[in-house]
């Protein structure tokens, strides 16, 4: 079941890259991504049960993002893409700060949905923090590092395979320990940072020909 | 509490619009736009006290929102409102799906509270929801026709925005309550809560329009 769910989400995201390029055009591929990281954020605060491993929800859009990431890589120049990093930050910091001041509310009596966002909001301030921090090193790490294997690996596919491996493990090693340390067993942590990296590979492996297919069409424009 | 911080809310907001606008033009507007309807679709199922008066979570940038149109609309022209329809559609489409399926999924046994509280949050009120993302963007686009139609009868921000403001607000709130409470609770609890809405966002709707003002202050 949670494997279809995995499938249907995957194929939902690619039909919205396609959906935002067609309505926005130029714009569209960093609408997207902008959209991709902030519901990526959101869904960062739960963890799911998947064939009975632990996984961050955010597994998939956060490997899209950081493939999408490699798009604007190839082709923006370095200070276009910077932009984007600092469009990105801005939006992360602007969310941490709505997410705590809704989160802040007193609901009506009858309405336990302000606790429930307490519970996930305020409990997890760590995320808070982290996920703007750890968004913009990762961004910052795929344009050191993406820039320089791509004068060894002339091959997109593979370029952006070595480069997620090294990149997600980073991603989901800062992250976790950011996130979740202190908060949960330290063996729990150490099996969810395993695991996510895991489904992040996998995910990111099924994605990597579209993403390439994306860096190489010239109507994809950003 | 809930009054400083809706009044934290309203300041904030305003002055990220000022700063994304500053920053990247109307890339910028589009940016506050995708971002706060999203907020707005999740949080609005929220309720909150704010002078003994129950009022939906995200008034204040929900009133905000049609400031971010208008100034596009005065730079832009009223065509853009297709383009800031489609933003909110698509973010708010992608959130549903995402919110939908990863709530189906089961839930981890390590931060159990999270997850629980995670799962109610997030498997959207579907009621509220389609309620707040239909009353935007139909007032949205009939914000954007009125106000260019008044601008082109008398040139005055200060016109054009509060004559909008009180129309248009009036519309959401009446579309968004009925939508959301009617048949769940008696008329007149539903009327109520529409006047109280209104006044609210009528309120920072009128405030909102200094941020106009600046905006446009900026780019001279």
């Amino acid at each position: 079941m949670e494997i279809m769910l995995f499938v249907l989400m995957i194929v939902l995201s690619v039909f919205f890259i396609y959906v935002s390029l067609y309505l926005f055009e130029k714009d569209g591929l960093l609408l997207f991504y902008l959209i991709c990281n902030v519901i990526s954020y959101l869904l960062s605060f739960d963890i799911l049960n998947v064939l009975g491993i632990n996984v961050n929800a955010n597994v998939i859009l956060s490997s899209l993002f950081i493939l999408v990431t490699y798009v604007f890589t190839e082709k923006l120049n370095i200070k276009e893409f910077r932009n984007v990093i600092k469009k990105t930050f801005i939006t992360n910091v602007i969310l941490s700060i709505f997410l705590l001041v809704f989160s802040l509310y007193i609901g009506t009596i009858d309405d336990v949905n302000a606790v429930n966002m307490q519970n996930i909001f305020l409990n997890n301030y760590k995320i808070l923090i982290s996920y703007p921090i750890v968004t913009l090193i990762i961004q910052l790490v795929i344009l050191l590092f993406y820039n320089v294997i791509k004068v060894d690996v002339k091959n997109v596919n593979y370029r952006i395979i070595l480069t997620s491996l090294t990149v997600l493990m980073i991603d989901t090693i800062l992250f976790c320990i950011s996130s979740y340390i202190f908060s949960i067993d330290f063996n729990d942590l150490f099996v969810l940072i395993i695991s996510d990296y895991l489904f992040k590979v996998v995910i990111t492996m099924i994605y990597t020909p579209f993403v390439g297919y994306m860096i190489g069409n010239k109507k994809v424009k950003v | 509490m809930n009054i400083i911080l809706l009044f934290s809310e309203v300041l904030v907001s305003s002055l990220i619009l000022i700063y994304l606008y500053k920053k990247y033009q109307c890339d910028g507007i589009y940016i506050w736009i995708m971002l706060f309807s999203l907020l707005i679709g999740l949080f609005s199922q929220v309720r909150v006290e704010i002078f003994s008066m129950d009022v939906n979570l995200g008034v204040g940038i929900n009133a905000l929102l049609f400031i971010a149109e208008n100034i596009l609309v005065q730079k832009k022209g009223p065509s853009e409102v297709i383009k800031v329809i489609s933003l909110v559609i698509l973010s708010n489409v992608m959130l549903y799906c995402f919110s939908i399926l990863t709530t189906i999924c089961d839930v981890s046994d390590i931060n159990v509270i999270t997850n629980n509280a995670f799962d109610k949050v997030f498997y959207l009120n579907n009621r509220v929801y389609f309620s707040s993302v239909i009353s935007i963007l139909v007032s949205i686009w009939l914000d954007a026709m009125l106000y260019h139609q008044i601008r082109q009868i008398k040139n005055k921000i200060v016109i054009s925005n509060v004559l909008s403001t009180i129309i248009i607000h009036f519309i959401e709130c009446v579309i968004f309550c009925f939508m959301t409470y009617v048949f769940k609770m008696p008329i007149i609890n539903v009327i109520e809560l529409i006047v109280i809405r209104y006044i609210f966002k009528v309120i920072i709707g009128l405030v909102g329009t200094n941020v106009i003002y600046i905006v446009n202050s900026i780019e001279r």
